[in-house]
């Protein structure tokens, strides 16, 4: 059986852009990198993607060399402090120190003295963790330097927790999220990780409920909002799917105490019918939407999520692997010297190891890096239900007249 | 960003690079595991643009150090990992490059690397850099470089009508080694390898068999190791390295540079002569090809930055003017500061007037100057530091700015 190698390590993004990332979202934060430029520009160049913008106003660079090891990095950070603030004074200030920083171990707190607004200082490197654990690192940070407003909680006001750009379509599918929300009457106080400002964060107690949307990484966040300002939180799978979207949706209302079942179930009846009518139409032309291998490669919420989706209303087919980024092994290869139609949802890295094998596969870009695959649209929700079910019959058909 | 000079890169990407597509290797990265995560990204992106996707990549590992490691040091994680690699890939050989963590931790990876290596007579080669210290990127791509001429190469006195390529990693993309290959293998002799890059160990065993070594990738930005790297190699094989004053780019310079080559490798002159026959004719049919399409447009030069290496654009105005295109002048960007563009335009002495920033839409086509920060505008970037080799890469070139000339023709410009 021809697969991955099972050295080939499923590696992710290290703490420093996680940390980073959570803090990018924050209106009027200002980040030092406490690091070599290299980590510096790879960081940022994963979140300019991300964001679609560069965010060098937003993204400073101690720029350590070799004496710092001596010496420490302190001019070095009070050099970018320097830069930093010839764009004014941020909000929020947070000094991050990479893996070799943080190991140097300079006591940089001095340099708070040197701005007034709030600093943060934190050790996230890639010896610290991975991306997710980055993320929760600094939203507890973040939260722990801040005071909440003791505020009553409103009803039909959540905060959406653990949703992040840099999360493959978030751009598309966090918006979907939140106007299938809204139309059902739930007012989103704020989107803590994904874009947000300081009186959003400092007002959490206003929500009702916390929705936890990608679990590995708000989960923590939410455990520690509900021991310490008692938010209820839920964690559901995502909502990926008509009948997915639906249930999801059910289970936000419930944990509101709001019976909008009726009127849910009447919403997504229709649009279950009018999707499954044309479903049938590319069935009757091209025959069952059918692939006798899925391979999903993607962080845990949205490998299950999608799993689930494709397995209950979206596909059929003969096997289905799962492998989780993270992990530090491929658990579950894909047979590649199987015959039949083989897709692949996951990232560019997976779409070269299929290209190499030379196996017969559709490709669709789940996760980042992803330069091998297109998408303007969501995957979440109503429109994500449609969007997916488009990529599938395109995969579908793409391999219709590839040849054995 | 105002982060004053010194070093940017990391000396494991150099490592990376030189042993980018080297087939009986692995390299394995004594660092965090990220870091090889950014290194597959960074290769994910180039795949897209710069190399074709091949079984011949070198499969990268890393050795996951974590923050307990600082404690105890990672040493025995290294050992563990040198041992499992060879266990799975079998490689000829393995080469360490280390991070800024290990070095900060103060592992001794030579020891490590020694002792792994008694144990399983498996070559360890280990790069002494760590990360962005010891030298960063060029330091890493030329021990690595160092390394692998120290361990298989060898000088012989038997010569093969063979021509070792240095600086070039992928092959199939890259017009100068398309087009670098067609002309050596006119001139009878075949690519004994590409080194570092893309080689195997037989063929750097037979390195020494060469005619000669070439210089490659001589006007980009990061030559400098490329150029220790010819000179080491040819002090151990004793071998000549032909290395020439500008790339071939253009009518002029490119048959210059064939006859220059040939008479390097001693061709005859009849096998010369046919060959720069050929290359006319080939030249012929491309100007012949894009004249009609691109002749009487008029076009300028824009300069959005400074480049920070120093260039020469008379083989870009020679191209232009082989088609019919009329170069009006430059437009200078404000953000410049006014004397270092005085500087630029003085030492380009291509004889060009300034122009006010009107030029840029009643051209045709505007070539900007140092593009990379503004993919938005809808201008062709001056390909100053990836030259259009030879006829291959006038032919791409050409069909670059017919395509803009289609796009507006069809939409307009805004």
């Amino acid at each position: 059986m021809k697969t991955i190698d099972k050295l080939d390590c499923r590696v992710d993004y290290c703490g420093l852009s996680g940390a980073t990332a959570f803090l990018v979202a924050l209106e009027g934060a200002k980040i030092i990198i406490n690091g070599s430029r290299y980590c510096y520009f790879w960081s940022r160049q994963f979140l300019d993607k991300c964001y679609k913008k560069e965010l060098e106003k937003s993204v400073f660079c101690s720029a350590l060399n070799e004496n710092s090891i001596v010496f420490g990095t302190e001019p070095l950070v009070k050099r970018a402090l320097k830069q930093l603030l010839k764009g004014g004074e941020p909000q929020l200030l947070a000094v991050i120190n990479n893996c070799t920083a943080s190991l140097i171990g300079d006591d940089l707190h001095g340099i708070a003295q040197e701005v007034s607004c709030p600093v943060i200082f934190s050790d996230i490197g890639g010896i610290q963790g991975d991306f997710i654990e980055g993320y929760q690192k600094m939203a507890e940070a973040y939260l722990d330097s801040i005071t909440q407003e003791k505020l009553a909680p409103e009803p039909m006001t959540v905060n959406l927790l653990g949703a992040n750009k840099a999360y493959h379509n978030a751009e598309y599918d966090v918006p979907e999220i939140i106007q299938l929300l809204e139309r059902f009457g739930v007012k989103i106080n704020c989107a803590l990780g994904y874009d947000f400002t300081a009186e959003e964060a400092k007002s959490l107690a206003r929500a009702q409920l916390n929705i936890v949307l990608h679990e590995e990484l708000g989960l923590g966040i939410a455990q520690k909002l509900e021991n310490e300002l008692h938010i209820p939180y839920l964690v559901a799978a995502l909502p990926y799917g008509l009948e997915g979207t639906e249930k999801w949706l059910l289970q936000v209302l419930k944990a509101l105490h709001v019976d909008l079942e009726q009127e849910v179930k009447t919403y997504f009846a229709k649009e279950k019918a009018e999707l499954s009518y044309l479903n049938a139409r590319l069935e009757k032309a091209h025959g069952e939407l059918w692939f006798d291998q899925i391979c999903i490669n993607a962080r845990t919420s949205v490998a299950q999520g999608l799993a689930d989706a494709l397995r209950k209303e979206l596909v059929n087919y003969g096997e289905m692997v799962l492998n989780i980024y993270g992990e530090k092994q491929v658990k579950n290869p894909c047979d590649f010297e199987k015959s039949g139609d083989l897709l692949l949802l996951g990232s560019s890295l997976d779409y070269r190891h299929f290209v190499v094998a030379k196996a017969r596969f559709a490709f669709i870009g789940i996760s980042y890096p992803n330069n091998d695959d297109v998408s303007f649209g969501p995957y979440m929700g109503v429109a994500g239900a449609r969007h997916l079910l488009e990529k599938l019959w395109a995969a579908k058909l793409s391999l219709k007249h590839r040849g054995k | 960003m105002g982060l004053g000079k010194g070093c940017y890169g990391c000396s494991m990407t150099g490592v990376r690079r030189a042993i980018a597509f080297n087939k009986d290797a692995v390299i394995v990265f004594h660092s965090p595991y990220a870091c090889g995560q950014i290194m597959r990204e960074k290769e994910s992106n180039a795949y897209n643009h710069r190399y074709e996707i091949s079984d011949d990549e070198t499969p990268l590992v890393t050795s996951d150090i974590l923050d307990k490691d600082a404690i105890f040091g990672a040493q025995d994680k290294l050992a563990v990992c040198l041992e499992e690699v060879i266990k799975v890939y079998n490689p000829k050989y393995i080469v360490v490059a280390n991070s800024c963590v290990a070095g900060v931790i103060g592992d001794d990876v030579e020891a490590i690397c020694q002792s792994v290596q008694a144990r399983t007579n498996t070559p360890i080669l280990c790069v002494p850099c760590f990360g962005f210290m010891n030298g960063g990127y060029e330091e890493g791509l030329y021990q690595a470089g160092k390394l692998l001429i120290d361990r298989f190469v060898h000088p012989s006195e038997e010569r093969e009508k063979k021509i070792t390529l240095v600086g070039i990693v992928d092959p199939y993309k890259t017009t100068e080694h398309i087009f670098t290959q067609d002309i050596l293998e006119q001139l009878g002799f075949e690519v004994a390898c590409i080194f570092p890059g893309r080689t195997t160990v037989e063929e750097m065993e037979a390195i020494g068999k060469s005619q000669a070594l070439l210089m490659c990738a001589r006007f980009n930005f990061v030559h400098a190791p490329y150029v220790k790297l010819g000179k080491y190699l040819s002090e151990k094989t004793k071998l000549p390295i032909i290395d020439y004053k500008s790339d071939p780019v253009g009518y002029v310079s490119t048959l210059e540079w064939i006859e220059d080559l040939a008479k390097k490798l001693s061709v005859s002159k009849e096998r010369t002569d046919a060959v720069l026959n050929s290359m006319k004719e080939r030249f012929t049919q491309i100007i012949a090809k894009y004249k009609p399409r691109l002749a009487g447009k008029k076009v300028v030069i824009y300069v959005l930055r400074i480049p920070q290496i120093d260039i020469k654009l008379d083989w870009f105005l020679e191209i232009l003017n082989l088609v019919g295109i009329e170069t009006l002048g430059y437009v200078i960007d404000q953000r410049i500061d006014s004397e270092a563009s005085k500087k630029f335009i003085e030492d380009l002495d291509l004889g060009l007037p300034v122009l006010s920033e009107d030029a840029l839409n009643e051209a045709d086509l505007v070539y900007t100057i140092s593009m990379a920060k503004y993919r938005n505008m809808d201008h062709i970037p001056v390909p100053f530091a990836t030259s259009p080799f030879g006829y291959v890469g006038l032919a791409v070139f050409y069909e670059k700015c017919y395509r803009k000339l289609m796009k507006f023709e069809h939409r307009g410009r805004e």
